[in-house]
């Protein structure tokens, strides 16, 4: 981890109702080591190596110095007065510190959404001296899950992020990797661990009558599993056995529409799901997938239905947020283009320009292939007249010039952007297709020239007499044939030419060229045709 | 289809002055019809005529794709020079376009000239053009540049198709007095009928089939060729399964391999058949009671049998629609390209024999 000079320019930003600001008070150094020795944090620690500095003395000579814990501490912590009732920071701000009571009370509380409008606050505890909370954003780097304020007049130590996370790294193997400072690492994971478990439970909305000595058993019950990037948690139709708090990480809510999948929601951190399955003892009415690396609350069912049951006002909005879902459900059913709506804002509308054809008109000639292909030299359609249908308007292979093109991300030069903002490939191309690699839609096509048919376009006089032309052309002369096993293609968008080949050739103007913001006019008009 | 509504009203007022034309001049004043053999009728054949050679010129715009025509038939080392040479001129020409815009003073002529130098200079009079005209609102000019095309967009070639289409059949209609000739000339207005017939029947087919078949294309959201790839799949696999099976084995599996019982080969009986076809709803309890006549051993490999006669009459069923649409969107070319064809020969041994007779 490097180390960095500037931690004092990360300062936590404490918020007062009243504007009283907090006080950085100025302590001297056998003061501070007077603190530090008597945290169970630290125990055992202050004197370990913390990091190899490299100084330069007074006579020039470089040095390296060993850094312990205590000299980091002492260089880098900070200590603040903080009044009463200051928030320290709120839930879902980003924090860069751990900090640890040495004086006062402090309050965590988090929120719980009962609906898309209303939230309500849940009371998680009430911290007294020695203890230490900001792990969770210290550590993950995560949004902060939970608020914290105080309740009396304060006073903090800051830990910088940048000491916690080094403090509680693995070291590197042999396996398995262990932790240098195994006891910090220890106190550090174990209230990591319990305060995520406590403040998921929490956020569960029909949890939150619950008492502190139920959720303290369901907590024993309760574990973390991690799921990779496109796992399915549960599926449509299976059996609702557990209900699921997002610890870490996105979930997909999706529901079958025939053969398409429906999106339902994303959902991230705090959220929860598959209550309703669970209350109502029914097969799951949607699919939950893991969009990145997750980390997932497990909680068991029947124990969830217990608590739930054992309080009349959680049953009674149990029946509230099931409709709700219920509703989501069958709104995602009958009013499923919101869902292609955004997806197609989210896919085309970086783009500044794109070729699109209407399929009610398109007679399936390929007139526009073929006018591709007469329209380059080597005879190779840049169109393929496949691709995402929105409504009825096909998105077939063909360049984009995105807003943000990564087919840019070449090492040899092989393709750039002129000033009129038009991509082509340059003559420094090496063929290893990273660019058709990179492309997000597919538009950039690699052909063997092995297949070319290394043939000039024939004359007019071959095209009349075709049935009676033996050959096409004349074929090229080694030397003047791609040098290349492979090169990319792609739509050059016909470049000066007042009309694009695939546009001046088809007969029913099925496929033009439209701006993005365009096409989505088109496509909400269709939309709402149909509707 | 997008055609703008001029198309349709210029053909519209055509049809009906020849028609008042004709009625008037022949009908109310109880005048001598034209016929081949008059002048009115050698005129109105001749434009007839013209208006056939015009609307055959589409399918000559549409199979010579425009770059044929204007495509750089030269060397790498040519084409650069040349691609050097188009930049100059470009530029030069877009240079005196923002003096243009900037000066409404400029005079119309002097711009012309001076563009026309630009692409003499350069040599890109051949592949640029460079159209002075009077900017709107009458003050100063307006340079449009760009690269000549051959032939303009095929859709308005597409539309003069259809225009001339029609009025060929009324010019020669009316050239012939509504009334037969000899036999080459009958066969002429045969073929020619034909042509015009089949041509409405495929501009109904070009209004119908494509919205019906996107429907289908989003419902089924393979192609046909990922459809064939797959059946093609599920063939071999069968295949290996009634391998030296027992002949109960082999009957059922022929029995129901015929099922739904259509031919994905493209046929005249499309053209009347149903858009779809419907899946065999009573083949679950049939095969469940004859499962019971098959032999032990091979039980399990009936069973994948049945799997794949299950995905196999899925995949006909999504891949029949569509192939029948593409079919309908062609076949009606099959009978007007050869009719067109004999109206052609036709139409040129009348003229000859009018000629040297």
């Amino acid at each position: 981890m490097p180390f960095t000079e500037s931690a004092g320019e990360h300062r936590p930003v404490f918020y007062h109702p009243k504007g009283e600001a907090p006080q950085l008070v100025t302590l001297s150094v056998p003061e501070k080591l007077d603190y530090f020795t008597r945290l169970p944090l630290f125990e055992n620690i202050l004197e370990a190596l913390f990091e190899k500095r490299p100084v330069v003395s007074a006579d020039g000579k470089k040095q390296i110095r060993d850094l312990s814990v205590r000299d980091a501490l002492v260089e880098h912590a900070e200590f603040y007065e903080v009044p009463a009732n200051t928030a320290i920071f709120q839930e879902g701000s980003f924090g860069e510190h751990l900090f640890i009571i040495l004086k006062g009370t402090v309050r965590t509380s988090t929120h719980v959404a009962l609906d898309n409008e209303r939230k309500a606050s849940v009371r998680l505890e009430d911290l007294k001296e020695g203890a230490f909370f900001g792990e969770m954003s210290a550590l993950s780097m995560n949004a902060h899950l939970l608020t914290a304020e105080t309740v009396t007049s304060t006073f903090l130590l800051l830990v910088p992020q940048f000491i916690v996370q080094e403090l509680a790294t693995l070291q590197e193997p042999p396996l398995p990797p262990l932790p240098r400072f195994p006891d910090f690492r220890g106190l550090i994971m174990q209230e990591y661990v319990r305060r995520a478990v406590q403040t998921l439970i929490r956020r569960i909305p029909m949890l939150r009558f619950t008492s502190d000595s139920d959720i303290a058993r369901l907590l024993e019950k309760v574990e973390l599993k991690t799921f990779e990037a496109g796992d399915i948690v549960f599926e449509e139709g299976d059996a609702a056995d557990d209900l699921y708090v997002i610890h870490q990480g996105f979930i997909k809510i999706s529901k079958r529409d025939e053969s398409k999948q429906r999106i339902l929601s994303y959902l991230s951190e705090g959220d929860c799901f598959g209550e309703t399955g669970v209350l109502a003892d029914a097969p799951r009415s949607a699919s939950a997938t893991a969009m990145s690396r997750t980390e997932l609350l497990v909680v068991p069912g029947p124990e969830f239905q217990l608590l739930v049951n054992a309080n009349p006002r959680a049953i009674q909005e149990s029946r509230g947020v099931a409709n709700l879902r219920r509703l989501d459900a069958d709104m995602a059913q009958d009013v499923t283009f919101i869902g292609a709506r955004l997806q197609f804002q989210v896919e085309v509308m970086p783009n500044l320009d794109v070729l699109a054809i209407d399929e009610n008109l398109c007679v399936r000639c390929d007139n526009c292939v073929k006018a591709c292909a007469a329209a380059h030299d080597d005879g190779i359609s840049r169109l393929i007249r496949k691709g995402t249908i929105f409504q009825e308007m096909l998105l077939p292979t063909a360049c984009r010039f995105c807003q943000d093109p990564v087919c840019l991300l070449c090492k040899s030069g092989g393709i750039k952007r002129d000033k009129d903002g038009d991509i082509y490939f340059t003559d420094s191309c090496i063929g290893c297709s990273g660019c058709a690699q990179r492309c997000p839609y597919g538009n950039i096509i690699m052909v063997d020239t092995e297949e070319l048919e290394h043939l000039t376009r024939p004359t007019l006089a071959d095209q009349i007499f075709r049935f009676a032309a033996t050959k096409r052309g004349e074929e090229v002369p080694a030397e003047q044939r791609p040098r290349l096993k492979k090169v990319p293609v792609k739509c050059d968008l016909d470049k000066g030419h007042l009309f694009p080949a695939c546009v001046n050739n088809c007969p029913t103007q099925a496929i033009r060229r439209y701006r993005a913001d365009e096409l989505d006019v088109i496509i909400a008009g269709q939309r709402n045709k149909k509707s | 289809m997008r055609s703008p509504a001029r198309w349709y009203a210029i053909a519209t007022i055509l049809a009906v002055v020849l028609t008042l034309v004709y009625y008037y001049h022949y009908t109310s004043y109880l005048v001598e019809p034209p016929s081949g053999r008059t002048f009115e009728g050698l005129v109105l054949g001749n434009l007839g005529f013209a208006a056939m050679v015009g609307a055959l010129l589409y399918s000559v715009r549409r199979r010579f794709l425009s770059r044929a025509m204007n495509a750089i038939h030269v060397d790498p080392d040519s084409r650069r020079k040349l691609k050097e040479s188009e930049r100059q001129a470009l530029e030069q020409l877009q240079n005196l376009q923002r003096q243009v815009m900037q000066n409404a003073a400029l005079r119309i002529s002097a711009v012309r000239r001076q563009a026309q130098r630009i692409l003499r200079q350069t040599g890109m009079k051949r592949y640029l053009y460079a159209q002075v005209s009077t900017a709107p609102g009458g003050r100063g000019a307006r340079l449009a540049i760009g690269r000549r095309e051959w032939g303009g967009r095929l859709q308005t070639w597409y539309y003069w198709h259809l225009m001339l289409g029609i009025l060929s059949i009324l010019l020669i209609l009316t050239h012939a007095g509504f009334r037969f000739g000899n036999l080459v000339a009958v066969l002429a207005l045969i073929c020619l009928i034909g042509v015009v017939v089949t041509g409405i029947w495929g501009y109904i087919i070009y209004q119908l089939v494509p919205p019906a078949l996107t429907k289908v294309e989003e419902r089924v959201e393979k192609t046909p060729e990922e459809l064939r790839d797959e059946l093609q799949e599920v063939d071999q696999e069968l295949g290996t399964i009634i391998k030296e099976k027992s002949q109960t084995f082999c009957e059922i599996y022929q029995q129901e391999a015929a099922i739904p019982g259509v031919s994905l080969e493209p046929t005249w009986r499309w053209l009347w058949a149903p858009a779809e076809i419907a899946r065999d709803t009573t083949r679950p309890d049939r095969l469940r009671l004859i499962v019971k006549e098959i032999p032990a051993p091979e039980q399990e490999d009936f069973r994948k049998m049945v799997r794949l006669l299950f995905q196999k009459e899925k995949l006909e069923v999504s891949l029949y629609p569509q192939l029948r649409y593409d079919y309908l969107l062609k076949v009606w070319l099959s009978l007007h390209i050869p009719l067109t064809a004999g109206l052609m020969i036709f139409s040129l041994i009348h003229i000859v024999s009018i000629l040297h007779y």
